[in-house]
């Protein structure tokens, strides 16, 4: 094996509980003098309301049209005249809230998202408004876009059998238009309580007056139940199933293939992050190989474990996907024939010794991109840590990840790739470009 | 605030003649390294760009004694992936490696560039991935947005031709693309970034031996360009669609400018950022729009300021009226002063933020060295933005962003819109090259 590596990572992290359930990770990083102040709360896509799809989206804009003591788009004034920036966005299980500001700030970043814990305070004005903004946000991602919602919505919605899993997070029009102030009382009161959250704090600060200034904002928020569990649970695929889709708009065919993966924190989960570096991941993987430098059916293959992440920020079930825009010179059996060229020989035989050390290091590469890679500084590992928090229920499994991944054997590796990646347990969507629909309903007429 | 003081630089000339940054960052065990080319799509005029684009694509396709599958491995081996990024005026090749592998990875874009196989036998599939994306982007309708808009302004200079024809793609060759880049590729014309966590002497060494002997090319400069606009709406037809997308501007000047950081804090005040008039307006007023957002796009010696929406087709003249009516709002009345202040502080605050991640201290050093700024400009643009006052915003909207010589490009539904767009200029059919 390799020798340790020259450079180590470990990331600071203390936490507490509050009084009223708020759970509170700080990690110091003292190499930029700025802070990053983010608040999760452990309610996404796949637990809004029946009748209500998109609603925890449409919330999240909500959560920026004020409250108590902040007017409406006051705490975005507030964070860019104090030379910071901001954002927030709804992912599977969790809607985050965050800025990036100069270090000097920190407790007027604290100040404004307690006050918002407390609850938006809006009327039909605002609500209207972030309806209409919402649904402009749709056109523009997906539904004026070729391949607008391929593979993320297109897929889930044909794959999953769970509707909290399957359905379209960004909504259906007609969900977004009966939205109501009474409902936006109700989700807050079911799911955005101190208890079903977490403050994260990373950057430039002293622990002991960053957890005073905390207390004072957050502990005196009232308690409430958090929610009641919901079931996720997703059946075991039993067969190939074949789905299409089209696209209007798109101009060329598609194909994208979905796998289910093991649960998370699991070690064949983990097993199974190694194997999306082999398969899927970068150019030199086997994907990338067959489909693109041997057999030239596309220029790129794309994917992961998560459409809305990576494999640490959302909890199971989730689709291992690989998707691909092709020419029509293929059809999606010859697609298919050749992804089995490049994932069967790893469920016929375990990794080699160089293939499983390169599996390893890439993804101990993606797990830093995953701390550092974003624009916002400080971001990444605060998603992280609030991810761990949220859903393991300890942010210290960030310093685990290295760990963890090195528990795993080829021989696991293998078997999860017998168990997960059988061609009997997959769905398969092909995205019908308009051109050729129309060519086909004129053939069976 | 406490004074701003840009992250410490290392510049050093290799004997190569080859310019090197090193820049320690961040704290992450990562080493961000780049090879940036001056080398871009505006090298190649008549291929309208697309001709770097397969040089870019062909570079991954193996060097030295390595085939194509061979060196992903390589960069793979590091953590990292070979990223070739083709620009209008550079192409970088880079990769983000643990950071114990930083002087390999130099070694190996070394080989990259040095000894690029550009294998004939590959040519027919670059060819046709090539093209496959030239059909990918003639369907979005962002790349339509930008290819009428550019055509506009900067005509038949490369600027002004976003997109390219099939025709033009199935004449490349493998032999054209090694043509271009021996007559660019060089150490005098390429400049090696590298940010993050590395042990630097260990870095410059391997850049040393590496890239020493690495002789230039017999490249000629290429034209400068001389964008123009004039109020006209140059028009893509999209029946059916759902949303009209917006792109609206005019030249303005480059950042070796005086005028150019009074220019950037009026265009993070009008629609620059979250909290910027045109976006108050469209966005959380009256609903018309999600993501609308002003800019100013540079190259060197000239630039050009946008606004980029996209807007429900049933309100794309009363967006169009919002929008000139912003513009024409401040270029009649200074802002208020709580207002400039806080967009100040924006810009000030934002600039701090750039320089704490190793990507963002690259790009602002890949930015100075682009436009010939040194890093005194860099030091001094934060007491720059603390200067300018409310007078200046409005001498500076009314010198520089003039609507009724501004270029409007419309993709949308032109049987829904035309009616609407009617009172805000001509309406030309817009030119889209390989539409």
């Amino acid at each position: 094996m390799t020798a340790p590596p020259a450079f180590q990572l470990e990331i600071p992290v203390e936490q507490h509980t509050f009084a009223n359930g708020l759970r509170v990770v700080f990690s110091p990083d003292h190499s930029a003098p700025i802070v990053t102040v983010a608040v999760y709360y452990h309610v996404g896509m796949r637990l809004e309301p029946r009748g209500r799809t998109g609603f925890a989206h449409l919330f999240e804009h909500l959560m920026f049209q004020g409250s108590e003591h902040l007017g409406k788009m006051e705490l975005v004034k507030r964070v860019q005249a104090n030379g910071g920036t901001l954002n927030g966005s709804t992912r599977y299980d969790f809607t985050n809230y965050f800025e990036v500001l100069p270090a000097h700030t920190l407790e007027l970043a604290l100040w404004m998202e307690a006050d918002r814990m407390r609850g938006p305070v809006i009327t039909e004005n605002e609500l209207d408004n972030q309806r209409d903004v919402v649904k402009n946000e749709i056109r523009v991602n997906v539904l004026n876009q070729p391949y607008g919602g391929f593979p993320w919505i297109d897929m889930a919605e044909r794959a999953f059998s769970n509707w909290h899993n399957a359905h379209n997070g960004y909504g259906d029009m007609v969900d977004l238009d009966a939205a109501s102030l009474e409902d936006a009382q109700a989700f807050f009161a079911s799911y955005y309580s101190p208890a079903n959250a977490a403050l994260v704090v990373v950057g430039d600060f002293e622990s002991a007056a960053a957890l005073d200034a905390a207390r004072r904002y957050f502990e005196d928020i009232p308690a409430a139940p958090p929610p009641p569990p919901a079931d996720v649970a997703e059946p075991d695929w039993t067969e190939e199933r074949r789905f299409t889709s089209n696209d209007p708009l798109a101009s060329r065919p598609a194909v994208a293939v979905s796998y289910q993966v093991p649960e998370r924190q699991t070690l064949e989960y983990y097993a199974m992050g190694l194997l999306d570096q082999v398969l899927l991941q970068g150019e030199d993987s086997r994907l990338h190989q067959e489909l693109v430098n041997r057999r030239g059916i596309t220029g790129s293959v794309s994917g992961g474990t998560n459409f809305l992440g990576n494999m640490f920020n959302a909890q199971t079930p989730l689709l291992w996907t690989a998707s691909l825009i092709h020419d029509d010179t293929h059809d999606t059996d010859a697609v298919l024939e050749a992804i089995d060229a490049a994932i069967e020989p790893v469920r016929e035989r375990a990794l080699d010794a160089a293939q499983f050390e390169r599996a390893m290091v890439k993804a101990r590469s993606s797990f830093y991109d995953s701390l550092g890679g974003s624009v916002y500084p400080g971001f990444g590992r605060a998603d992280l840590l609030a991810s761990f928090a949220l859903m393991d229920g300890d942010a210290t499994r960030i310093n685990a990840v290295d760990a963890r991944f090195a528990e795993v054997t080829p021989a696991l590796v293998h078997e999860v790739a017998r168990e997960y990646l059988r061609p009997d347990r997959r769905a398969v969507l092909s995205v019908v470009p308009d051109a050729a629909a129309t060519a086909e309903a004129e053939v069976a007429s | 605030m406490a004074p701003f003081s840009l992250p410490p630089v290392e510049h050093r000339g290799l004997s190569s003649g080859l310019r090197t940054s090193l820049v320690a960052a961040g704290s992450i065990p990562k080493a961000h390294v780049r090879l940036v080319l001056d080398l871009g799509t505006v090298h190649h005029g008549e291929s309208a760009g697309w001709l770097p684009r397969l040089l870019g694509d062909y570079l991954k396709e193996g060097a030295g004694e390595l085939d194509a599958t061979a060196l992903a491995d390589a960069v793979a081996r590091m953590g990292g992936r070979l990223a070739v990024n083709v620009e209008d005026d550079t192409t970088t090749v880079s990769a983000a490696v643990l950071a114990e592998f930083a002087p390999d990875l130099v070694r190996l874009l070394a080989t990259v560039v040095r000894e690029p196989a550009f294998p004939a036998s590959e040519e027919h599939r670059l060819k046709a991935d090539l093209a496959r994306r030239l059909d990918l982007a003639k369907a979005q309708p962002g790349a339509l947005a930008t290819a009428a808009f550019r055509d506009a302004l900067y005509d038949r200079h490369p600027y002004g031709r976003y997109l390219t024809t099939r025709d033009v793609i199935d004449g490349f060759s493998a032999a054209a693309v090694r043509s271009i880049f021996e007559a660019y590729a060089g150490p005098s014309k390429a400049h090696l970034y590298v940010g993050g966590m590395f042990d630097a002497p260990a870095v410059l060494e391997a850049a040393e031996t590496a890239f020493d002997g690495w002789a230039d090319g017999d490249a000629v400069p290429v034209a400068a360009a001389t964008p123009s606009s004039a109020r006209a709406i140059h028009l893509v037809d999209r029946p059916g669609a759902e949303q009209s997308t917006l792109s609206i501007g005019r030249p303005v000047p480059d950042p070796t400018d005086e005028d150019y950081v009074a220019l950037a804090v009026t265009n993070s005040l009008l629609g620059g950022s979250f909290y910027s008039r045109i976006t108050l307006n469209i966005r959380e007023d009256k609903g018309y729009t999600y993501s609308p957002r002003s800019q100013l796009v540079t190259h060197p010696g000239v630039a050009h300021w946008v606004e980029l929406a996209d807007v429900t087709t049933a309100v794309t003249g009363a967006s169009l009226k919002e929008i000139f009516g912003e513009i024409e709002r401040l270029r009649s009345e200074p802002p208020a002063d709580d207002e400039l202040e806080g967009i100040k502080n924006y810009v000030t605050g934002t600039y701090v933020l750039r320089h704490a991640t190793p990507g963002g201290i690259l790009d602002q050093l890949e930015f100075l060295d682009l436009h010939g700024l040194d890093e005194r400009w860099a030091a001094a643009y934060v007491d720059r933005v603390i200067e300018i006052d409310a007078a200046e915003v409005q001498r500076i909207a009314a010198a520089h962003l003039p609507p009724d010589d501004m270029t409007i490009a419309i993709v949308g539904d032109a049987s829904a819109i035309r009616e609407q767009i009617e009172p805000f200029g001509e309406i030309v059919e817009a030119k889209v090259v390989g539409s």
